[in-house]
């Protein structure tokens, strides 16, 4: 973010939740509700047209879950990590994060391979698949955006803060929340929105 | 410049020209004028890029209004800007026409009333009435006009394109809109036009997240939210109205991509066109249209709402009174934005709904009219004993509660499924929403122009270009509205009447609305002038606070920096509405209580000490 | 010449406005005093008054001046309901608007700024505020009831009896069809239209039509592909050996048309061939004979489809309402029906028309709107009233074209009227190809089940891409080269 994202907050209110997190929790309200767009438009669809043909769900999506998961653990240890100042713990359970976020974007990324070729379900045939390659590609994009925050987040470790003190610096800042806390938030947000979305194509399918 | 600002306090209170100096020089243009952080400048280029995009809207009416009163009429000699969109004998082509009703819908509706309006004022008003320095995060702010800007360019664009801008109506209805073969428009300009919503919607997220974030997080010392101006809980609902809907309209775009471009059929289904019977299967097109009300319905809130704190905040300040029920208010605004969500259906009443389901929001839809109905009374009743200025914002303040009655009133009307069959895409629904959420939104934002021009460039407007601009633009509203009611049974959309017995009758009427409707246009350009005159030439504002109101944006100097004030922001003390109390013609909100005793000041942790 | 004259005008407007507002600022800023808001307050005042009594008597005056312009009586029974509906809405709001007017104009007229003046401060008033929640709540619920007994009047059941017709909307006209003497309509696809079955009415003998139609298509796509690189090649030496210019442009023209076209070729075979698998595979003989279909079929031979709607009055009729390309909506003014025509998903609207054409022309006959003689014709227009049907859904750009007639009879003239029509299979079955005539199992053979197993592509992604038919394309493309 830019220098003058350093704001100012009126004194009394610092102990209230800060507002770079509160914008993370609004957003998030945000994409739940394009995710129920999407979601109820499934289960409209399911509900009242006669040529619905449910489709199997590729099996990569049990992988891309587990990785998001554990995912989703490594980085609560990063955010732990980087309170108690541990520099190196913090940079390597980063690393992991991101190869799992990776991982994650790749399984997926093949979970589609697998819909097209294996079980011959090109976009536009059926109605249940279009629907899960859409549902599923609109996450993939939020993830990735997770996945390339994590990947600024370790080069700006990797870079600045090297030592304990520095990280001593960053966590007693008191007007900036620290980038971890937030992509953490929202990582966390990302795995509980696709178990939502796996959930809910296994109840409709 | 905001750390500056801020964290040199006392520097920048003894040397303020000085400071000047120095922030041009380290700034410049650009990061001050264009890619700038201050919440000051980020709605003032909301506000001239809204003019810039209603003028153009405003001249696409234009175009239709002539075909309309005068299809006779020759514009050949308008072809260098037209080119192909006119037939050989200068008429324009319908669909043109279609394109044009399109872009002058999606213009207004998105880029103006509700960029232009509420992206101006909330954006003005929010840290200027709450006492921040700016908002949560100017940087977000940035990128949210920037995202408009963007999206706004590339609607431009698909004017430009071969076969022609979207031509599928503002709402965009598959399948129309999502084959190509069944409309000229529906081509690589439809595709545009979603990309260009795509991106407008995340302009308007980025901006709600940022106006709620302030309004929650950012209030000055003593700003408790019922000491909140009514302005700054109209803005608040807004923003979360438009954080919770827009999603759904991104859900939908998404959606008829696919469809358009690769062969799903979410919205398609059994169709026979351009001779050939496509593959699509199982499709809806109405679930298209629940996606794109769910968002559409509280739009039309989206935009009303700020127009009403707008017009409370002017109608209070200019009748020496406070607002009327200030707390019914509150409510009524909390309770339109729960119910908004909830009405969306109404706008399917001929859809082969569900009959139980529509009466379902047949009542939902009548329930709105009573916190409508308060709110117009309780307008009414702040104007009962107060000592009324008439400066132009408050004229355009009283225009907007008219109007507000009228379209309010025929919603009635239109929210009753029964006689919506009627009533269901004709004039009459034309005459509706234009009064409710077009012109009186207009009138809203007229309002707040007016107003808080002072404050954006410490001048004044031009009062009786204003006063001219009032009366004409009232009157024509009148009378290019008004009289469509009548045109009860006429079907929308048409570019020409003649075809039909019934409905051929209105020629007249038709031309007259149409002259009325140039007029009109030439009197916005008027205030287009006097906007721009006055941004260098108008008259300067010498006092702190010209209206004599209680907020705090006028706490702050003529011409704020970044920062907002120069010193200590001031605390509030109470409610902004104290006019006429203790014998006094008003408290501003930071006068403290007679025999207010400030707490001692809490040792203040300085960040920059913290970290060495 | 004319850009720089509106140029110059336009430059020469702002000039004197520019002046104009110079001085009205630099009058302002001199007649500036302490009676300055006082002046204004009364010119404004002023003006406030005689726009609410100027704007009130504009008000009661439209409703004269329009009311003959407005359908003086609705034909058909749930019309007269919403007329009655809209009565009552009319006179609530009606009321409201003038009081709540007057109100503010008033009040804003009353207390303009006096210097002398002391606001009040009057910030709430329980009572006052509670009353005027609850009133406009009750004066709703009326209406609301009102409403949705109407609604669910307008929605509920047809009888047992009531005459069943279809209309179908389709860019840019209507088209209607009747049961039949059997009172069914038969089964439709959109998969089986072509130009001898425009509704797509499913009797074995119309599958057979449509198979074949596709397997000639299927022919004349093939045969043209493997003409086209001759073509190609003929363009190609026109523009490379001849100096003269030219026949050089319009075979650069033409060889585009034609690169275009072969481009085009493979995705529009996919997609007919797998329209054939469709059909084929839709209408096995199995599904034809199956209890739910076989009376659809049955009852499809009867049906006909005239050239406008004719309805016996007072009796209740029920229009499925369906649509073959993009949104329409059924639309009759006179008799309050109005409902969407979705492709895919048929509608349903339920009336009863009450007043026939030659009646109203009666009533029409004293309405000085109906007694105009219209530019060119003879008669004044009620001798021609006839009930309109239009379109109220956007649907593209002849929207406003989509005009169809409805007669309503009285029941002896709807008896005769049916008398005289003739099932739609009648009339076409001589125009019809018979399977059994011809080769076309080879055609199938050879042109459809090539690629059997082969899938994916069936679908064609690009499915808005295809604004020309082949056979148009065929047809100008090879009369171009003739030149």
């Amino acid at each position: 973010m830019t220098p003058s994202d350093h704001i100012a907050l009126p004194q009394q209110l610092r102990k209230t939740v800060h507002p770079h997190r509160f914008m993370m929790w609004l957003s998030m309200a945000s994409i739940v509700m394009l995710f129920a767009g999407f979601t109820s438009a499934y289960i409209v669809k399911h509900a009242d047209t006669n040529v619905w043909e449910s489709v199997e769900l590729p099996s990569l999506f049990w992988v891309s879950t587990t990785l998001i998961l554990a995912s989703s653990i490594s980085i609560f240890f990063a955010v732990r990590a980087f309170h108690r100042n541990n520099v190196k713990a913090y940079r390597n359970l980063l690393a992991l994060t991101f190869v799992l976020g990776f991982g994650f974007l790749l399984s997926q990324w093949m979970a589609w391979q697998e819909m097209l070729v294996i079980s011959q379900l090109g976009i536009g045939d059926k109605v249940a698949a279009d629907f899960l390659y859409v549902i599923s590609g609109a996450h993939f994009l939020h993830a990735a955006g997770g996945v390339v925050a994590m990947g600024f987040l370790f080069f700006l470790a990797l870079r600045h803060y090297r030592t304990p003190e520095d990280a001593l610096m960053l966590n007693l800042h008191p007007e900036k929340v620290p980038g971890i806390e937030l992509v953490a938030t929202y990582w966390h947000f990302v795995d509980a929105l696709w178990l939502y979305l796996f959930i809910f194509f296994i109840a409709n399918t | 410049m905001a750390n500056a600002a801020i964290s040199k306090p006392a520097s920048h209170v003894h040397a303020e020209d000085h400071h000047h100096e120095e922030h041009h020089h380290e700034q410049g243009f650009i990061s001050k004028y264009i890619f700038s952080t201050d919440h000051k400048t980020i709605a003032k280029q909301f506000l001239i890029t809204g003019i810039i995009w209603a003028i153009l809207g405003g001249a696409l009416s234009v175009l239709f209004r002539i075909q309309l009163g005068y299809p006779d009429a020759d514009l050949t000699w308008m072809k260098p800007i037209l080119g192909r969109w006119l037939d050989e004998g200068g008429h324009i082509l319908p669909e043109f026409y279609n394109a044009l009703i399109t872009m002058h819908g999606t213009i207004l509706v998105f880029f103006v009333l509700t960029a232009g309006l509420s992206g101006t004022f909330s954006n003005l008003l929010i840290p200027l009435q709450l006492g921040a320095r700016d908002m949560a995060s100017g940087f977000i702010n940035m990128l949210s006009y920037w995202f408009f800007f963007l999206s706004g360019a590339v609607m431009l664009a698909s004017f430009f394109v071969p076969t022609g801008a979207a031509s599928g109506g503002w709402t965009m209805y598959p399948p129309l809109s999502a084959l190509a073969q069944s409309n000229e428009g529906s081509g690589f300009g439809t595709d545009l036009w979603i990309t260009s919503i795509a991106l407008f919607i995340v302009s308007v997220l980025l901006g709600g997240l940022n106006y709620v974030t302030t309004v929650i997080n950012l209030r000055t010392k003593g700003m408790s939210i019922f000491r909140m101006p009514l302005t700054i809980w109209a803005f608040l609902f807004t923003a979360i109205i438009a954080l919770l809907s827009f999603p759904a309209l991104l859900a939908a775009g998404v959606l008829l991509l696919f469809d358009r471009g690769m062969g799903t059929s979410f919205f398609l289904s059994e169709i026979y066109t351009g001779g050939e019977a496509l593959a699509n299967a199982g499709g809806s097109p109405i679930l298209y249209q629940h996606l794109f009300w769910f968002l559409g319905h509280p739009e039309v809130y989206i935009i009303i709402l700020p127009a009403m704190g707008i017009v409370s905040e002017v109608l209070s300040v200019n009748s020496r009174k406070p607002v009327f029920g200030y707390k019914a208010m509150i409510y009524s605004i909390f309770a339109i934005t729960v119910l908004s969500f909830l009405v969306w259906a109404h706008h399917m009443f001929v859809t082969g709904l569900n009959p139980f389901l529509g009466s379902i929001f047949v009542i939902f839809t009548l329930l709105i009219a009573i916190p409508s109905a308060i709110k117009v009374f309780n307008w009414i009743v702040t104007l009962y004993k107060g000592n009324i200025r008439f400066t132009p914002a408050m004229l355009f303040a009283i225009g907007f509660v008219a109007l507000f009655i009228v379209g309010g009133l025929t919603g009635i009307f239109l929210g009753n499924s029964a006689l919506d069959i009627d009533l269901h895409d004709t004039y009459f629904v034309v005459a509706h929403f234009h009064l409710v959420m077009g012109v009186a939104a207009f009138f809203g934002t007229f309002a707040g122009v007016y107003h808080w021009f002072p404050k954006m460039y410490g001048r004044y407007l031009n009062r009786t270009l204003g006063y001219i601009h009032f009366w004409i633009t009232i009157v024509a509203a009148y009378l290019i509205f008004f009289p469509m009611h009548f045109m009860i049974g006429l079907p929308r959309r048409y570019p020409s009447h003649e075809n039909f017995q019934f409905a051929d009758m209105f020629g007249e009427l038709n031309s007259f609305i149409s002259l009325v409707a140039i007029i009109s246009f030439a009197a916005q350009l008027l205030f287009v002038f006097n906007f721009f005159y006055s941004i260098f030439r108008g008259r300067k504002v010498r006092e702190l606070n010209p209206w004599g109101a209680t907020t705090l944006e006028w706490t702050t100097p003529i011409h704020p920096q970044h920062g907002n004030w120069p010193g200590e922001i001031p605390h509030v003390h109470r409610w902004p509405y104290d006019y006429g109390v203790n014998g006094r013609e008003f408290i501003p909100q930071d006068e403290p209580e007679p025999g207010f005793v400030p707490e001692p000041e809490p040792v203040h942790r300085d960040p920059q000490n913290d970290q060495v | 010449m004319t850009g720089f004259l509106i140029f110059l005008i336009i430059a020469l407007i702002v000039v004197v406005m520019f002046q104009v507002t110079k001085t009205l600022d630099m009058v302002s800023e001199l007649r500036a005093d302490e009676k300055e808001e006082e002046r204004h307050a009364v010119t404004q005042g002023r003006l406030m008054i005689a726009f609410l009594v100027l704007g009130l008597v504009g008000f009661f005056w439209t409703f004269g001046a329009y009311q003959s312009k407005l359908f003086p009586q609705s034909a058909s029974v749930h019309g007269e309901l919403l007329k009655n509906l809209f009565f009552w809405t009319l006179l609530i709001t009606g009321v409201v608007f003038v009081i709540t007017n007057i109100l503010l104009f008033v009040f804003a007229y009353q207390y303009r700024w006096k210097n002398n003046r002391k606001a009040e401060h009057i910030s709430h008033n329980n009572t006052l505020e509670f009353i005027w929640t609850a009133i406009p709540a009750l004066v709703l619920t009326f209406l609301v009831v009102l409403g949705l007994r109407a609604w669910y009047q307008i929605t509920g059941e047809e009888s047992e009896d009531a005459l069943v017709f279809e209309v179908t909307g389709q860019q840019f006209f209507w088209s209607s069809r009747y049961p039949g003497p059997d009172g069914v309509l038969g089964l439709r696809d959109y998969n089986l239209i072509s130009a001898e079955n425009p509704l797509g009415i499913a009797t074995p003998e119309f599958i057979d039509h449509k198979r074949v139609d596709l397997l000639i298509r299927l022919r004349d796509l093939k045969q043209r592909e493997a003409a086209l690189p001759e073509l190609i090649a003929a363009a190609q030496d026109i523009i490379d050996h001849n100096p003269n210019p030219y026949p050089v442009d319009s075979a650069k023209v033409t060889l585009k048309a034609l690169l275009k076209e072969q481009k085009e070729l493979p995705g529009l075979q996919n997609r007919t061939r797998a329209h054939y698998k469709r059909i084929v595979e839709k209408f096995t003989p199995e599904y034809l004979a199956s209890a739910e279909v076989a009376p659809l079929i049955k009852a499809g031979y009867d049906d006909f489809m005239p050239s406008e709607l004719h309805l016996p009055v007072d009796r209740e009729v029920v229009a499925r309402i369906t649509a073959l390309d993009v949104l329409h909506d059924f639309y009759i003014p006179y008799m309050s029906v109005k409902m969407d025509a979705v492709p895919g998903i048929p509608t349903r609207f339920k009336f009863t028309p009450t007043i026939t054409t030659e009646e109203m022309r009666e009533i029409l006959k004293d309405n000085p709107e109906w007694q105009r003689i219209d530019e060119g014709a003879t008669e004044p227009r009620w001798k021609n009233f006839i009930y309109e049907v239009a379109c109220a859904e956007l649907c593209g750009k002849g929207h406003n074209s989509m005009r169809y007639l409805l007669d309503v009879d009285t029941e002896e003239e709807y008896s005769a009227w049916l008398g005289q029509q003739t099932a739609f299979f009648d009339l076409q079955k001589e125009s019809l190809v018979k399977w059994e005539n011809a080769e076309y199992a080879e055609f199938e053979k050879a042109y459809v089940f090539i690629d059997a197993g082969g899938h994916g592509d069936d679908h064609g992604g690009d499915n808005h891409d295809n604004d020309h038919s082949g056979e148009e394309q065929h047809s100008a493309a090879s009369a171009s080269i003739a030149h």
